[in-house]
């Protein structure tokens, strides 16, 4: 009974991510602690003298609504327990952080003016804005944040992201009302990249928790607020009249609702039932350009599809072995077939677009290396493999038809296990798989692509990696601050985890936005935030 | 009918719905995946996971989850949803008069077509428009709603214009905007019902015809148009109704694609969300809602009988 169930359940799924061919997509919203912006210091008092609202000048025209059309239903509103994507991409419009990137993903001061370290490198202690006020009209102070951090960091809450403020024994003090301390058990020099990167360190008022415990609506500093909730299928972004920003937002209010199929979405955006679109389908990108009436924004994604290999498994404990899988694909081939050539294929985690790049690419495919390395390791006639994709990301199941033949070429016979993405987080978390493929998401700073990832036994290493000298070099890199002296550090270490192949990186893909003309001062971040309060409507 | 026999009924009912829910959650626990970790995302460790576990109960025991939830459930608390920390109740009744009208209306459009389609094609069975009508509602049959859902999309909306793709508009804000909005989604659940029912009415047409009373009643001289309509079709009914309470059950599920595809606020969007995400209370409570207005529906059905056909006795 169960398996029948468990089979109808998945055709069914199947058949719908077909038909809806999940766009380019909500990466798994993966992230970890930590961002070091690239040319910018770490530590010593980042900040600027004067603080600025980054997004500058003023709405050529106010007013008006945007209807927006999201590909997936949002997991709830509370940004600390949420890790959905369509989730965050809401919740960036409704809170914002002490820290924040702009659309150069350069670090900003934000709701903090500025910040600075204690000689011990332990305590940062953070300067707030004056005047910030929560959308309900009550001025935002330190006691909030504390309020907001600890309950981020409480393990009861049970939050994913909790380590973009620190461990559960951070120590979060008020000064004053408008200084906040934040002391970490072991030296945390790159904490305001960590609290500018999404909206879970974003500062909440408590009075959103309900009588039950329960955040349903988030009441934020944010240039919107949520309004009107009706469960999954209809939200309403208002603006917040208590915006510190002055003159912002343009918008009066934003009505989202999500639209799971790519057709039905394209079609309600072509029609004009929708003036915005989170996501297109890769496939339909070149007929979209050709319409005139709709604009398709793309940027470079900072974030990765990869295959992750289980190390403690054998073959795969072999180096060799896991050479042989970097050799025996062709990554030009699984980006047009996965995405639709809308991407760039990557030896190493970090791309082409990132200033973190390293010219390292050892993998041009080479069937008959991958042969005698498999050979050498042992398996002169080749290995078993099984491949496990998610339906949730429909590319990843793309990706690995393709790689089945590419792998075949090599010897290695591969079988397609793709699961949808509740099963499939279960397995890939307990190390149940030969080979998952996934996406690392929103990443700015060459820590968060190599030491949560990749360093032994921390959180975020799903494939049993360790490799005592490649620990080393991440440490030393996010313990300093010069852009230049880490870049060194971290091309070591790059070096030494391309080689070690516990991960088999193949493409960058291309984050997609799709509107209408008369939308206008929208940008596709490579981070793939969206940013509403500057959008305005030229109607 | 008598009072014993509505007691029986119900009470019939009280144990099924026990039963659905019961196998229900039973089912969803069986199945891998856990609540806890789609919450968490990729970033999940096993020290979060079982942290947010504990904090949502779901470490306890099976029958003690399920024992929880059929006490509150008694009181009139369906709980709150694992994922958004919704009530689950009240998220229901939201999304339930978007079902509703949805299958009503498919059913209805389903009725156009198979009825006449299914009479027609029964009086003159092997004839050209028997061929047509069987042809068509194989076609209907086999065609996933889905792919229907999206040609009708891309043919009124995109090409004619004619109607939005998605979306919903309650009936009481605006009845235009409401039509507008149902009339592809019940169309896609519609045509495919329509085309089910066209074969179970064919052949339940042409077994009563072949009924001894219609010779008689063709004997006594009575019209083609009378023999039809009063002795043959009324008889017919009782099996006709019968597939229409079977074909309502069954457009609770077929629903819950055309909810996806055109993004229909409705329950079995709903149902799919907490399948996937398995969000057990809001699983829990839309299954148990489906079962209500299934068992009402079959409820409904027996009544019908009754009264089409004096001769059925319940004992």
């Amino acid at each position: 009974m169960m398996k029948t169930h468990k089979r109808t359940l998945t055709w069914l799924i199947l058949l719908l991510l077909l038909a809806a061919c999940a766009g380019p997509a909500a990466a798994p919203t993966a992230e970890e602690a930590a961002a070091t912006e690239p040319p910018a210091a770490t530590e010593a008092a980042a900040a600027p003298e004067e603080a600025m609202p980054i997004m500058g000048g003023e709405c050529p025209k106010t007013g008006g609504t945007l209807r927006a059309a999201f590909q997936n239903e949002w997991a709830g509103l509370d940004p600390h327990t949420t890790s959905s994507y369509s989730s965050y991409q809401i919740l960036n419009n409704v809170l914002e952080g002490l820290t924040f990137y702009d659309n150069d993903l350069q670090l900003i001061p934000w709701l903090a003016e500025s910040w600075e370290r204690s000689e011990d490198g332990r305590t940062w202690t953070l300067h707030l804005r004056q005047g910030v006020k929560f959308s309900n009209g009550r001025e935002m102070t330190a006691e909030d944040v504390k309020w907001s951090w600890e309950r981020l960091i409480d393990p009861a809450t049970g939050s994913g992201n909790a380590a973009r403020v620190g461990p559960p024994d951070t120590v979060i003090e008020v000064v004053d009302d408008y200084t906040v301390s934040v002391t970490h058990p072991e030296p945390f020099g790159i904490f305001p990249q960590s609290i500018g990167f999404d909206k879970s360190s974003g500062i909440m008022a408590p009075e959103s928790v309900d009588e039950d415990g329960n955040v349903t609506i988030p009441i934020g500093t944010g240039p919107f607020k949520i309004t009107e909730l009706e469960g999954t299928t209809r939200l309403v972004l208002q603006r917040n009249e208590h915006y510190w920003q002055e003159g912002y937002p343009c918008l009066d209010e934003i009505i989202i609702q999500p639209i799971p199929d790519d057709t039905v979405r394209e079609t309600a955006l072509r029609g004009g039932e929708v003036d915005w679109v989170l996501s297109v389908a890769p496939q339909n990108v070149a007929l979209l350009e050709q319409d005139p009436e709709i604009v398709v924004a793309r940027a470079p994604q900072l974030s990765y599809d990869y295959i992750g290999i289980n190390l403690t498994r054998a073959p795969f404990d072999d180096v060799r072995v896991r050479q042989a899988i970097a050799y025996a694909i062709d990554r030009q081939q699984l980006c047009e077939a996965g995405f639709f050539g809308l991407c760039v294929p990557i030896q190493g985690p970090t791309g082409p677009g990132s200033p973190w790049y390293f010219d390292y690419a050892p993998y041009d495919r080479d069937v008959e290396k991958a042969r005698q390395l498999l050979a050498e390791a042992g398996y002169p006639d080749g290995i078993e493999l099984e491949l496990m994709p998610t339906t949730q990301y429909q590319e990843t199941v793309r990706a690995a038809q393709v790689l089945q033949q590419q792998l075949a070429e090599a010897g290695i016979t591969a079988t397609i296990n793709a699961l949808e993405w509740s099963e499939w987080l279960e397995k890939e978390g307990n190390f149940q798989y030969d080979a998952y493929i996934c996406n690392w998401n929103g990443l700015i700073d060459a820590d968060q692509y190599y030491y949560l990832q990749h360093h032994t036994g921390l959180i975020f290493n799903f494939t049993g990696y360790s490799n005592p000298e490649f620990d080393r070099l991440v440490e030393e890199g996010r313990s300093i601050s010069d852009f230049e002296e880490r870049y060194k550090i971290y091309e070591q270490a790059n070096k030494i985890l391309v080689d070690d192949a516990p991960y088999v990186y193949m493409y960058n893909k291309q984050e997609i936005r799709a509107y209408r003309p008369y939308v206008k001062g929208f940008t596709v971040r490579p981070d793939q935030a969206n940013n509403f309060w500057t959008v305005w409507l030229d109607q | 009918m008598n009072t014993r026999y509505l007691i029986q009924r119900l009470l019939l009912t009280v144990v099924v719905l026990l039963g659905v829910t019961f196998a229900v959650f039973l089912i969803i626990h069986l199945v891998p995946g856990d609540p806890a970790r789609v919450i968490l995302g990729v970033q999940a460790n096993e020290e979060n996971v079982a942290a947010l576990r504990e904090r949502l109960g779901l470490n306890r025991p099976f029958l003690v989850q399920y024992g929880s939830w059929l006490w509150h459930a008694l009181q009139g608390d369906l709980g709150r949803s694992l994922i958004t920390g919704q009530a689950v109740l009240p998220q229901i009744l939201q999304r339930l008069p978007a079902t509703l009208q949805l299958a009503a209306a498919a059913l209805f459009i389903g009725m156009l077509i198979g009825l006449p389609a299914g009479i027609v094609s029964a009086l003159r069975p092997g004839s050209r428009l028997d061929v047509i009508t069987s042809l068509f509602s194989q076609v209907g049959v086999s065609i996933p709603d889905f792919w229907l859902g999206i040609l009708l999309v891309i043919l009124f909306s995109l090409t004619l214009g004619w109607l939005p793709p998605s979306g919903y508009t309650p009936i009481s804000v605006d009845f235009g905007d409401w039509l507008a909005h149902l009339v592809l989604p019940a169309l896609t659940a519609g045509v495919i019902s329509g085309s089910i029912q066209t074969r179970f009415v064919r052949s339940a047409m042409l077994e009563v015809l072949n009924e001894d009373y219609i010779r008689t009643a063709r004997a006594k001289g009575l019209g083609e148009r009378v023999v039809i309509l009063r002795h043959g079709l009324r008889n017919a009914l009782i099996t006709i109704v019968t597939i229409l309470g079977l074909q309502l059950t069954a457009l609770f599920s077929a629903v819950v694609v055309v909810e996806v595809v055109f993004a229909w606020p409705g329950l079995g969007r709903l149902a799919l969300d907490a399948v996937l995400d398995r969000d057990y209370p809001l699983l829990q409570g839309t299954v148990l809602t489906m079962a209500v207005v299934l068992a009402l529906v079959n409820l409904a059905v027996d009544l019908i009988y009754f009264f089409l056909d004096p001769r059925i006795e319940y004992a």
